[in-house]
């Protein structure tokens, strides 16, 4: 075990000539705690969620007026603004799904929408860097590249995906681990649950706590990730050299499958790269592997609250974007690249382009509510 | 030098003779002319030796050999030292559009420089060096001093910035114009004036550009814009068996995009 291997975790000296013992405990097992703590809050925080749908989640639909699958897109995607995130919008949508508050189509587009709005977080973050001094426009190009690509590739998907759904060819996929996973976490949390419908919490309530321990569950989701040593790294130079797009594209989905958030996988990069820049040539198709797995962790939520209906879903808004990105990647994949490429630099070209586009990103969800 | 000129059938052949005309004469020791398809293509090599005019201290070995034009290079290169091969394009357009049929098959199994003609023949007055910013620009530099100090042809050094910010607060400003990328200390612009100052103490007139954006593209565009007559390049760095997987290989996409002469250089011997 080396230093890196090593959290410090308390080490607080009263006085200079009383120092204290320190406490240490290995990396490793901080993070196996965090995943472990992560995935039981995880799991809580889909039953809350699907508890409270059914009484609150019906009147946040009917008061956003969620009346059709664009509503739903739309209804998603603010969410997604207001979570800061796209994953637990993902699962809210499961749970309203699960708890009968959406049909399928719409619970389909709102999970678009909520990777939609979690692009837009990449930008907007940069955005207020912008604003308050740091003038290069380069400095959000790269959240730019990530909500454009992700559209790009993800509305022709939605397409794709609500054929398949509407179309019937998706009735024969079923999720074969629903029972099992159901069995295993029943006997964990049915306690749980039984104590607080005897307490008689409101539905509103439940639903508020189902999203704050979904937040602290991706929280602690985070800090189980492992630490990047550039230096003995494959992808140690992709700030300097040009990968290949396929390889990419497969790092991006390894990359996400185990943050299963693009925002981080992005700034996983960082220890990778040369004094923070990474090649645009290797961004582009990591964000589109990345767009891929970004799903696992709604499919496993899907596959606790939703069962198999909820499963089949998801992996159709999964499945629907992985054959777009590879038809992209395999046959289009130079063209595609240069007309993203040209978008991001139209765009960030000088502020009042940026503050456009902004602003029809915030316009557009507003709009498809409407629907 | 030793020069080994593919002088047999091919849809380029004239305009490599051409080519290879202009230069070949002054820098080379010894020259050998190569055929595939045997002994019906010896005639070709008459007439190979008859265009390039060749002075008559130039030893000129001619060498007919069975097979394709690849066949009949990769041979006579295995059986000697040369410093630079020279053909034409081998792909026939249509060809090109075939994912397997790559333009640097040939090119990477050569462990010599390549002068890989292609275009219509033209006076070589302008070379464009791309350059990543590292070491192997002096390689390519030497290569390109070799063709553009007997033509009196001018070398424009390009490097093509690509990268961008993974977090909003890059660890490093990324200079975004062009006079104060060169006037920078990043290791790119600081081997860029190096290559210069060395091309410039070759008495060779040099140019410096920086673009912004996809490297091909960029590089594409600035050999389009510019008119130049020849893109050097250096050769794929892949380390090992893994970057070759990993690696996405430029040279190879250059040889397949540039409608140009593309000039790829090797480490020579003694660097």
């Amino acid at each position: 075990m080396n230093d890196d291997d090593i959290v410090k975790v308390e080490a607080v000296p009263e006085a200079a000539s009383d120092v204290r013992g320190t406490l240490w405990i290995p990396g490793w097992l901080l993070r196996i705690a965090s995943a472990v703590a992560g995935v039981l809050i995880f799991v809580l925080a889909l039953d809350l969620l699907k508890e409270g749908a059914r009484d609150y989640g019906r009147a946040m639909v009917a008061f956003f007026s969620v009346t059709s699958p664009v509503s739903a897109l739309g209804f998603g995607w603010l969410l997604a603004y207001m979570f800061l995130s796209g994953s637990p919008v993902a699962a809210i949508a499961v749970a309203f799904f699960a708890a009968g508050t959406l049909d399928a189509l719409q619970t389909f587009t709102m999970i678009t929408g909520s990777r939609l709005g979690a692009s837009l977080i990449v930008l907007g973050v940069g955005f207020l860097y912008y604003l308050r001094g740091h003038r290069r426009a380069a400095s959000v190009a790269i959240g730019v590249q990530a909500l454009i690509t992700t559209a790009a590739i993800y509305l022709p998907a939605m397409a794709l995906g609500m054929w398949a759904l509407t179309s019937g060819l998706v009735q024969t996929v079923h999720a074969e681990a629903e029972a099992p996973l159901q069995s295993v976490f029943d006997w964990l949390y049915e306690p749980v649950l039984a104590a607080i419908d005897a307490l008689g919490v409101p539905g509103w309530a439940q639903f508020g706590a189902g999203i704050v321990a979904l937040l602290i569950a991706f929280a602690l989701l985070d800090r189980a990730l492992p630490q990047v040593d550039p230096e003995s790294n494959a992808f140690g130079r992709i700030g300097r050299v040009v990968y290949r797009p396929m390889v990419m594209f497969a790092l991006g989905m390894a990359v996400t499958s185990v943050t299963m958030s693009v925002s981080v996988s992005l700034s996983i990069l960082v220890p990778l790269s040369v004094r923070g820049l990474v090649r645009r040539e290797n961004t582009l198709p990591y964000i589109m592997g990345a767009n891929i797995t970004t799903f696992i962790d709604t499919l496993v939520a899907a596959l606790i609250v939703g069962g198999a209906a909820a499963f089949t879903i998801v992996l159709v808004e999964m499945v629907s974007v992985a054959i777009l990105s590879l038809i992209v990647l395999l046959f289009f994949y130079h063209a595609f690249e240069r007309s993203i490429l040209r978008l991001q630099d139209a765009i960030v070209r000088n502020r009042k382009t940026l503050i456009v586009f902004l602003s029809v990103m915030f316009v557009v969800p507003i709009v498809l509510l409407a629907f | 030098m030793n020069v080994l000129i593919y002088a047999g059938p091919g849809p380029w052949r004239n305009e490599a003779l051409a080519t290879a005309a202009q230069f070949v004469g002054q820098i080379a020791t010894s020259v050998t002319l190569v055929t595939g398809g045997g002994i019906r293509h010896t005639e070709l090599l008459d007439d190979a030796v008859a265009r390039l005019a060749l002075p008559p201290d130039i030893v000129v070995e001619r060498r007919v050999v069975e097979g394709t034009p690849q066949e009949a290079i990769l041979a006579v290169a295995s059986e000697a030292r040369h410093d630079l091969v020279i053909f034409g394009r081998l792909q026939r357009p249509l060809e090109r559009l075939l994912p397997l049929r790559r333009s640097d098959a040939l090119t990477r199994r050569l462990r010599t420089a390549v002068l890989r003609v292609s275009g219509p023949a033209r006076p070589i007055r302008r070379i464009l060096l791309a350059s990543g910013g590292d070491q192997h620009t002096f390689a390519t530099a030497k290569y390109a001093a070799l063709l553009a100090t007997p033509l009196g042809a001018s070398v424009t050094l390009l490097h093509v910035v690509s990268q961008q910010p993974v977090v909003f607060e890059a660890l490093a400003p990324l200079v975004a114009d062009e006079a104060a990328f060169l006037a920078g200390e990043t290791p790119e612009a600081i081997t860029l004036r190096q290559a210069a100052a060395w091309l410039r103490e070759q008495s060779i007139p040099v140019a410096m550009r920086v673009r912004f954006g996809l490297v091909l593209d960029e590089i594409l565009a600035e050999l389009h814009e510019g008119d130049y007559d020849i893109l050097a390049v250096g050769t794929h760095h892949a380390a090992g068996p893994l970057d070759r997987v990993l690696l996405e290989d430029l040279t190879g996409d250059l040889l397949d995009r540039c409608p140009r002469t593309v000039l790829v250089a090797r480490r020579m011997p003694h660097d």
